[in-house]
Order: structure tokens, then C-alpha cells, then sequence
């Protein structure tokens, strides 16, 4: 087994360096074993993902391959994703997660949806609750629709253009949204409490949530507002963790990290 | 006149996924709401969410979708690796309207 692993090892080391895909810790690597080529996109946590022919799984070498290059990289990320439908809040709190614990922000806040049409992203954040400490990434996505219609636009003092490009900028800010489910390692699914939660973008986006057993937190924001019902969400979803919160105010966002802390720590 | 139709889940069984949404897409662009007697999936839901933003422009605004929340599945269903997906309502944004909805009832009215 040493002997194979050195080899391996030898064999990604002259392929790291031009493989390095971001500054997400996202290797992309060409392997040779036994004179076969295996294509691999390795994350530097645990978690290994394999775009290749073969399942190098069992011979046990991913996790001394991730922890070898954690030692040359020396970083680890939890890559977190906030979702939601738009106008949830969601850039308000990415800034606010930002601002808390690293200071600037992440994007720009707008009462017009779909104001964030690219994911943005910020990393090297961390947070800390007395000893415990949690180094992310805040990735902040588009809002999920399943409907963009230009002339809700127009109704908030677009010109019929502005509004046209703001609604095709917003599908394909949908679709980015859809394609980074599969780059996180956690969620924030931030909704509106004071909306029903009952609606399709909510349950589609937690179906998927689900289904790739990605921890995840809701949130339930705004509840600084008349008509805010966190109890209503929390009932809605009782096999999820529920934490209301205000990314404007910043009431209870002390709850959001503490849950962050116990849920999306790595053991 | 809008017409509804119902779709059993015979009909959709025969299709893969990737036909089914087609199927789908193409039917409610034609300004048809749907009842799906099998709903979809949530990463079909997913996919179809992304076909039809690539199809969104002036004259088509993208779908009114409503499916139930997904129960958590129970360990037969986990073993099995199927998961109930209960009954899905798709049609053209500017023709249904969601105007209730909770855990087991969907209302809509259509125009
Ligand atoms: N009252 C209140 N407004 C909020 C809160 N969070 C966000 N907003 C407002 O909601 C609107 C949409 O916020 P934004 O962060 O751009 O939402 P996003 O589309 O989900 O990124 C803006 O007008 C924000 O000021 C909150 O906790 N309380
Ligand atoms: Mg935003």
C-alpha cells in the first residue's frame, strides 16, 4: 500500500499545480495507476467526487490523497450556499454573515427581485462561538423561480429594455443558481416568513436538498415585520431545523451561527 | 378556453425523464395545464425548472408548478431508493394562479 500510494502520489503531484481549478480547493487531477488513467475532481474535505472511469474508492487512498493535500494547501472550507426563492434576503444576510465575522460585503441589496443574477461568493470566513470555530465560504445565489416575468420589472420604474435584459440575466441567474447545488457542502435556505411557505421553489429546492443529503439550516427572515410567522414555517417543515431571523436587524443571528457551528462543523 | 388535462401515470411511465419533461414543456407552452397523477421528482422539478428559464421570453413567462412538501422517506422507501411523489399541477404562468396552498391542499384558479 505505501508503495502504491507514493506512486500515486508522485503521479498527482505533477499534475496539481495546473489542475487547481479555483480558490475553492478544487483540484481536478489525472491519475495513473497500474497504466490506467483515472480523471478525478477531488475536494480537499472528506468528501471526494469522481468523474472517471474508476472507483479508486476502496483502495482506501482518497482520504490520505485529501489529507495530503490539505496539508499542501493547509485550508479547510465548508462551502456554504444560501438559497431561497428572491427578495428572501439573501444577499442581506450573506453580507451580514460577511460583515459579522470578516468585514465587506458580498453584493448589493435590492427591494427589485432577482437583483443578484450571478452567484457571489466570499471565502476564508470564520466563525466562532467560544472554542468551537467553522472556517466557510458564503456562496450567494440568484433566487430560484420558476416564472420571470419583464414586466413585474417594469413595475418597479424600468424602461421596457432594462427590464427585458434584467428578466433574461434573471433565468440564467436561475439556472447558476440550479448548477451550484452540486459545488456546496451545506445550505442556508433562507425563506420569508412573513410569505406561505408552502410554495414549489421552497419545496423543490429542500426535495433536492434531500435527496443529496446536504445538511441544511432554514431560515426563517424578516421577522422583524408585522405578519411574520416563523411557527407557521417551522410546522411546515418539521423535520428541519428552523431558526427565525432578521438579516436586516440582525435579531437572533447569534441562533443562525450557533446552528451553522453544530451542523455544518466536519467531525 | 383553457383545457386540463390529466395525466396518468401510466402514460408518463413509458417515457425516460428527459422525454417526460420535453413532454411536459411542450405541452404547457401550448398554454395546457397539466395534472400529473405521479408528480415529478424534485430533481426533475429542478430540470424543468431550468428548461423553462431557457425558453422564457416576451410571450412565454415560465410555469406555475405545485407539487405537495416531500415526506421524508420511510426506511422501505430508502432501501428501495423510491421516494411517493405526490400529484404535480404545471401550466403557463399566465394561465393558473395559485391562490392557496398548504401541507395537503393545493387551490387554483385559472384564467
Ligand atoms: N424587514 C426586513 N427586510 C429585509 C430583511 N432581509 C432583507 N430584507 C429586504 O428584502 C429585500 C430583498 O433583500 P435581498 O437581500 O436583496 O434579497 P435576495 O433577493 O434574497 O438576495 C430588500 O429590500 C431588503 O432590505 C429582514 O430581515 N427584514
Ligand atoms: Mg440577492
Amino acid at each position: 500500500m505505501a508503495m502504491k500510494f507514493s506512486f500515486i502520489a508522485f503521479s498527482i503531484f505533477s499534475h496539481v499545480n495546473s489542475h487547481v481549478k479555483d480558490d475553492f480547493n478544487c483540484a481536478r487531477i489525472h491519475l495513473r495507476y497500474r497504466g490506467e488513467y483515472f480523471l478525478t475532481t477531488l475536494k480537499l474535505f472528506d468528501k471526494t467526487y469522481i468523474n472517471g472511469y474508476h472507483v479508486l474508492n476502496e483502495m482506501g487512498i482518497f482520504s490520505k490523497l485529501s489529507d495530503w493535500l490539505k496539508s499542501i494547501f493547509g485550508k479547510r472550507h465548508v462551502r456554504i450556499g444560501i438559497y431561497g426563492p428572491p427578495n428572501a434576503g439573501k444577499t442581506t444576510l450573506a453580507n451580514r454573515i460577511a460583515q459579522d465575522w470578516s468585514g465587506g460585503i458580498v453584493g448589493e441589496v435590492s427591494e427589485i427581485p432577482h437583483e443578484t443574477r450571478k452567484v457571489q461568493k466570499k471565502g476564508g470566513i470564520i466563525i466562532k462561538d467560544g472554542k468551537a470555530s467553522l472556517r466557510i465560504d458564503i456562496v450567494d445565489t440568484p433566487g430560484i423561480a420558476t416564472k420571470v416575468d419583464f414586466h413585474e420589472f417594469m413595475e418597479y420604474g424600468l424602461d421596457e429594455e432594462e427590464a427585458k435584459k434584467r428578466a433574461k440575466e434573471a433565468t440564467e441567474g436561475v439556472i447558476e443558481a440550479i448548477k451550484w447545488l452540486d459545488n456546496i457542502d451545506a445550505v442556508i435556505l433562507l425563506m420569508d416568513s412573513t410569505k406561505n411557505p408552502f410554495t414549489q421553489v421552497n419545496i423543490t429546492i429542500l426535495g433536492n436538498l434531500e435527496a443529496r443529503e446536504l445538511p441544511v439550516i432554514i431560515a426563517a427572515n424578516k421577522i422583524d415585520l408585522d405578519g411574520s410567522t416563523p411557527a407557521t414555517l417551522k410546522s411546515a417543515f418539521p423535520q428541519h431545523e428552523v431558526i427565525p431571523i432578521s438579516a436586516l436587524t440582525g435579531a437572533n443571528i447569534d441562533l443562525l451561527y450557533k446552528a451553522m457551528l453544530r451542523k455544518f462543523r466536519r467531525k | 378556453m383553457t383545457s386540463v388535462n390529466f395525466i396518468s401515470q401510466a402514460k408518463l411511465e413509458g417515457l425516460d425523464s428527459q422525454e417526460k419533461l420535453d413532454f411536459i414543456l411542450k405541452e404547457v407552452r401550448k398554454g395546457q395545464i397539466l395534472v400529473l397523477e405521479k408528480g415529478l421528482t424534485p430533481e426533475e422539478q429542478t430540470k424543468l425548472i431550468e428548461m423553462t428559464m431557457e425558453k422564457i421570453n416576451e410571450k412565454f413567462a415560465g410555469i406555475e408548478m405545485e407539487s405537495y412538501v416531500n415526506e421524508k422517506p420511510t426506511l422501505l422507501e430508502k432501501i428501495f431508493g423510491r421516494k411517493k411523489v405526490r400529484l404535480t399541477i404545471i401550466g403557463p404562468a399566465d394561465k393558473i394562479k395559485t391562490i392557496y396552498k398548504d401541507k395537503d391542499i393545493i387551490k387554483a384558479v385559472i384564467k
